[in-house]
């Protein structure tokens, strides 16, 4: 591989990397929160993605240009969408196998949970899956980052190319992924969460609205996934069934980040999408790969992982 | 009236039942103490004051309000603080943020919370040293301190105390009894849930006493200290020990 | 229509088998689709390598084994979330390689597997062709026989050996059952099962494509497990039906609606996994009233007079701590702590809450790893043997609160405790196959059961609900599933909490007789009067050392320990 190509994979896998970020983050923040493994974060990524094409373009899309009007309507409609999808999620299929405040298990029924989750990802992809019958979609670009300058491309040192939009996802993703992490450590609702994060029964006993708390974690998460369903859709032909797959990819690297740092979500997002980047360059490796490196890495993080992780994931010795 | 006032209450977890129609009432100003050894109901018992727990039956009126069945929010609105055992500081937090969440309710009034804040430090002066620390590297008689110190936060015209005395050192239980007595003197009235005897004997006016989940003795302070049967609870019958 | 009947008796192999896992094990497998993908590829790939077609379907439900054996392995330790997440993500990750070798999945056209299947047995010299009559017979006997099988198991020792895995392994290993074995044993069974119902799919449809063996069919399969409940026979095959009625539903209702039938199967399914979940707890209220075949109640084959006599014929130790130092995390709980638990006394360890009584009995028990200090048995040092090697040893705790196993009765619970204490190499695969030595073992461990269960003064409700044991007896069956792992110490964390004062004169009893018959008993206890009455010798903690030890005269005179229950002056005093 040389210097140039390198580069050129390092950025476009920064590029990736921010947007499993920005999903790894959210999935941390309702982990951190409620020990919840959600297992539809990746299919709001999707469904906020699809449900704010299916309004503003149709259920035939396509990649054309959008006005201004369509443009701002898509993105605000896409997280937004992620949002709502997360809230739903939550009050249906997680909320109500969760336990009370001060309740002595801590974490509920939790085959409720887990087979509430799957379900509400199922539903998603089903149910978009019955009005959008094609393989994979040309999600057009909202953000129109491709048109700053007139080849939509910059040169890089050693001979590779980076186009305008990586930087631009890599950009904004990183500046909402620093701002949302530093809002979490900075306001009051923040600190809040965290005082919920570390004992749900203390914080209870202060008055702290704890339901409301996670219900906003929550919604907080599903617009980051939106956010980034945003950020990389336009880069790839997205299918429907490709929620899961990213779900997992971001549970990986919240994993490699250190299960429940927002900060270290984000930082894992970046390191999986650089490796993953590196992979799909690689000649030895190849497109192939790229799915089966990451899930593998999750594979292994889980059963191998730190003593950190073993002590929220692993069974309790009482 | 009673500030508080426990009529009858039961309660179970799962099929087990803790606490069998305990009543007892406290008064304005007073400290009560609620004696008991390990497994008696006594933490039960503040849980169901705070709304963690749903009695089976029974009801808690305080202050003239019956907030049997309402949840820890409104209780806490209502001004019972309940400061749970073992000590539980949110660790990863400092000091100050700790006792800023203890008024989370009035978080819209900063002048007020932070005159509440200055409160506790006079009271507790060693926290105030240690404002910016996270609370998870104070010592053990510390962190006992802040909890205290984040029950008061709201205010409270009653505050539970769950075993506070667990796991201290002698010198900081003295500490503790001495910064007990003067949140009394400031107007706050203690529900304290021990096993210690003699902290309790030292600040309580009323003693009651809880044992298999049902209140067997209760009385001021003197009369329940001269009970025999205080003695053979915790050391039972014919034991060398009383 | 008859090749869909003999698809789904395939796919009730697999149900079947992910029973094992899910119903009876309590793991959240959600990878069964990848172990039918081991079997329906593997089969092709095996038969083309020149194997038999019987041949290659052992060897590929062999390798699909070896598979669950290893994934059982690497998620035993994980929590049930984290145990869904691990095996979500493997189904994703084998469907992630299918995609991504061609050369193995055939890509999205799959393996065509063009030859007729034939049977050739050279025994009886028949050639069998297989039609799909054929299959159904052969799919049908393969459930059949597994039902029985499971059936049959799950009344002898894995049954036993299931319900405390997934009910309370934390239990089941105190007990001495190897948790993580048996659980990837399990994952193991699962996997082949799903092999054979993979490598018969195949041969039935002819091909292979990884589209069939997709997640999506983890997430059925998943789906007709948990519908079935937790451990009951038949649940399984009704769990498929559910699924298997799903698609032609899906098209009734699509056609009704005017949508496309494919998509609206889907969608009933999501609907349906929706629905599990909140339908379980009611199903297994409702199960739960239906009343359970109740064991028949069998008398010993001696008579009681003798039992109570009976003795362990193990030679008594003693347990050692040698300035033991514990800590969990940053904080020291225990430091220095010495203490000498001795066969044939009762040893009390009391103290204030948060001294650290507890923490030294886990530590004692293998649960806790010391962060200084030695432990011996006798001379041998078992400093940092796990909990599984002390309960080897003849060391067995209890725990503080009551771990219940709501559906074993008493007697079954006890043969629990002996199965672990004396463990038979594979218990379960000689008890299917009707084993002699096995039934001498089995008599032996009922009588040892009897013997234990007279010991502890419960022979009365040895066939009785748990349920309607009294929160005392519960506590005395705790001790008694203690004893019956042939403890030699036992390590007994408040045992009296809940007793009556009748119940705390049983436990005395029954402690004194467990003393007499040489068990080192250390009682960690808060009820005085009880420990006064009982103990031979007695410990006091005060936060994280040894405060005062010795007869109970001796502590009892301490004046650091009276300080510390009676405070520093005299109670009648204070308020004079």
């Amino acid at each position: 591989m040389s210097g140039g190509v390198a580069l050129q994979a390092f950025m476009s896998g920064l590029a990736l990397g921010t947007a499993y970020g920005l999903i790894a983050m959210g999935f941390s923040l309702v982990f951190r929160l409620t020990g919840v493994v959600s297992f539809a974060h990746g299919d709001l990524v999707v469904g906020g993605v699809f449900i704010g094409v299916l309004v503003v373009l149709g259920s035939t899309p396509v990649a054309a240009a959008l006005d201004v009007m369509h443009s701002v309507g898509l993105a605000v409609l896409v997280v937004a969408a992620g949002a709502a999808l997360s809230a739903s999620v939550y009050l249906l299929a997680v909320r109500p196998f969760l336990p009370g405040a001060g309740h002595r298990s801590a974490r509920g029924d939790v085959l409720g949970w887990v087979a509430g989750g799957l379900a509400a990802g199922l539903l998603i992809r089903e149910v978009l899956g019955l009005v959008l019958t094609q393989d994979a979609y040309a999600v057009p670009d909202p953000l129109r980052l491709g048109s700053l300058t007139p080849s939509g491309a910059l040169q890089l040192p050693g001979g590779g190319t980076v186009a305008v939009r990586t930087l631009g996802v890599i950009g904004i993703g990183l500046a909402v992924g620093i701002l949302v992490e530093r809002l979490l450590v900075l306001t009051p609702v923040g600190t809040a969460m965290k005082a919920v994060s570390e004992d749900p029964t203390a914080a209870a006993l202060l008055g702290l609205p704890v339901r409301r708390l996670v219900f906003a974690a929550f919604v907080v998460a599903g617009a980051l996934a939106g956010l980034a369903g945003l950020l990389i859709s336009p880069d790839r032909s997205l299918s429907v069934d490709d929620g899961v797959v990213l779900g997992l990819k971001a549970m990986a690297a919240a994993l490699v980040g250190g299960l429940g740092s927002v900060r270290g979500a984000l930082a894992g997002g970046l390191a999986l999408g650089v490796i993953e980047s590196f992979v799909v360059a690689s000649s030895v490796l190849g497109p192939q790969y790229a799915d089966v490196i990451p899930l593998a890495i999750l594979l292994i993080v889980l059963a191998l992982g730190r003593r950190g992780l073993r002590s929220t994931l692993r069974e309790d010795p009482e | 009236m009673a500030l508080l006032d426990v009529r009858g209450l039961c309660a179970r977890h799962g099929a087990v039942p803790v606490m069998d129609d305990v009543s007892f009432h406290v008064e304005r100003g007073e400290i009560v103490a609620l004696l008991g050894g390990n497994g008696a109901g006594k933490t039960t018992v503040a849980r169901v004051l705070s709304g963690l727990h749903r009695p089976s039956s029974g009801e808690v009126v305080f202050d003239g309000r019956d907030i049997t069945r309402c949840d820890p929010r409104r209780i806490v609105q209502a001004g019972l603080s309940h400061v749970p055992d073992g000590r539980r500081v949110f660790p990863s937090l400092t000091v100050e943020e700790n006792l800023t969440l203890g008024a989370y309710l009035d978080g819209r009034r900063k002048n007020v919370v932070a005159e509440r804040r200055e409160g506790v430090y006079r009271t507790f002066p060693s926290l105030s040293e240690r404002r910016a620390q996270r609370a998870g590297s104070l010592s053990g008689g510390e962190q006992q301190m802040l909890v205290i110190g984040r029950g008061l936060m709201s205010d409270p015209s009653l505050l539970v105390l769950d075993e506070p005395s667990a796991g201290l050192a002698p010198a900081s239980i003295a500490a503790l009894a001495e910064d007990i007595a003067a949140i009394r003197a400031a107007g706050t009235t203690v529900l304290l849930i021990e096993q210690h005897l003699q902290l309790a004997l030292r600040l309580a006016d009323r003693l009651v006493v809880l044992q298999e989940g049902h209140v067997i003795l209760s009385g001021s302070t003197a009369a329940v200290a001269a009970d025999p049967r205080i003695g053979r609870m915790y050391f039972g019958d014919g034991n060398p020990l009383t | 229509m008859t090749v869909e009947l003999a698809h789904h008796l395939y796919l009730l192999i697999a149900v079947l088998g992910l029973a094992l896992s899910v119903s009876y094990g309590g793991q959240p497998v959600l990878c069964q689709g990848a172990f039918l993908a081991v079997g329906g590829f593997g089969v092709v790939h095996l038969e083309r390598a020149g194997l038999p077609l019987a041949a290659a379907v052992f060897a590929a439900a062999a390798i699909a084994a070896c598979a669950g054996y290893l994934v059982g392995l690497l998620t035993a330790r994980l929590r049930g979330a984290a145990v869904a997440l691990s095996t979500w993500a493997f189904a994703w990750l084998v469907y992630a390689l299918l995609h991504a070798f061609p050369a193995v999945s055939g890509g999205s056209q799959g393996l065509v597997r063009p030859t007729p299947a034939r049977l050739d047995s050279a025994l009886f010299g028949v050639t069998v062709t297989l039609t799909p009559p054929v299959h159904v017979a052969v799919a049908g006997t393969l459930c059949l026989l597994s039902l029985t099988a499971v059936a049959r198991l799950t009344r002898g020792p894995a049954g036993l050996d299931w319900a405390a895995l997934r009910e309370a392994p934390a239990l089941a290993t105190s007990l001495g059952v190897p948790v993580l074995r048996r659980r990837a044993a399990l994952l193991a069974t699962t996997a082949a099962f799903a092999a054979v119902s993979g490598a018969g799919i195949t041969v039935l449809l002819g091909v292979a494509a990884p589209s069939d063996v997709s997640p999506l069919l983890s997430l059925q399969l998943f789906v007709a497990a948990l519908i079935g409940g937790t451990a009951r026979l038949w649940g399984p095959v009704l769990g498929l039906l559910v699924i298997a009625v799903i698609p032609p539903l899906g098209e009734v209702l699509a056609d009704a609606v005017g949508l496309p039938a494919e998509a609206s199967g889907g969608v009933l399914t999501a609907l349906t996994l929706v629905a599990v979940p909140f339908l379980r707890k009611p199903i297994e209220r409702l199960t739960a009233r239906w009343p359970e075949r109740a064991e028949r109640p069998r008398e010993p084959v001696e008579d009681s007079e003798k039992f109570a006599t009976l003795t362990t014929s193990r030679a008594g130790v003693t347990l050692t701590a040698q300035r033991l130092d514990v800590g969990i995390g940053e904080s020291d709980i225990l430091t220095g702590v010495n203490l000498e638990v001795r066969a044939g006394e009762v040893h009390a360890l009391i103290g204030p809450n948060g001294s650290g009584k507890t923490t030294a009995l886990r530590a004692l028990a293998g649960a806790l790893r010391p962060k200084g200090g030695r432990i011996s048995l006798e001379e041998t040092d078992v400093t940092g043997a796990g909990q599984f090697e002390m309960v080897r040893r003849g060391v067995t705790r209890t725990f503080q609160r009551t771990v219940g196993l709501e559906r074993l009765c008493p007697h079954r619970q006890v043969l629990l405790g002996v199965r672990g204490g004396t463990p038979v190499p594979f218990a379960a695969v000689r008890d299917l196959f009707g084993s002699a030595s096995m039934h001498d073992h089995a008599a032996t461990a009922d009588r040892e059961a009897w013997r234990v269960l007279h010991v502890t003064e419960l022979a009365q409700r040895a066939f009785d609900r748990p349920g309607t044991l009294g929160a005392g007896e519960q506590r005395l069956l705790q001790v008694a599933r203690a004893v019956a792992t042939r403890a030699r110490v036992l390590l007994l964390d408040e045992p009296a909490v809940g007793m009556t004062g009748p119940e705390r004169a049983t436990l005395a009893r029954v402690l004194r007789r467990l003393a007499a018959d040489g068990v080192a008993v250390l009682l960690v206890e808060h009820d005085v009067a009880l420990v006064y009455g009982v103990a031979d010798r007695i410990t006091v903690l005060d936060r994280g050392r040894v405060l005062a030890s010795g007869t109970p005269e001796a502590t009892a005179a301490d004046p650091a320990v009276r300080r510390i229950y009676l405070g520093d002056a005299d109670p009648s005093s204070t308020h004079a």
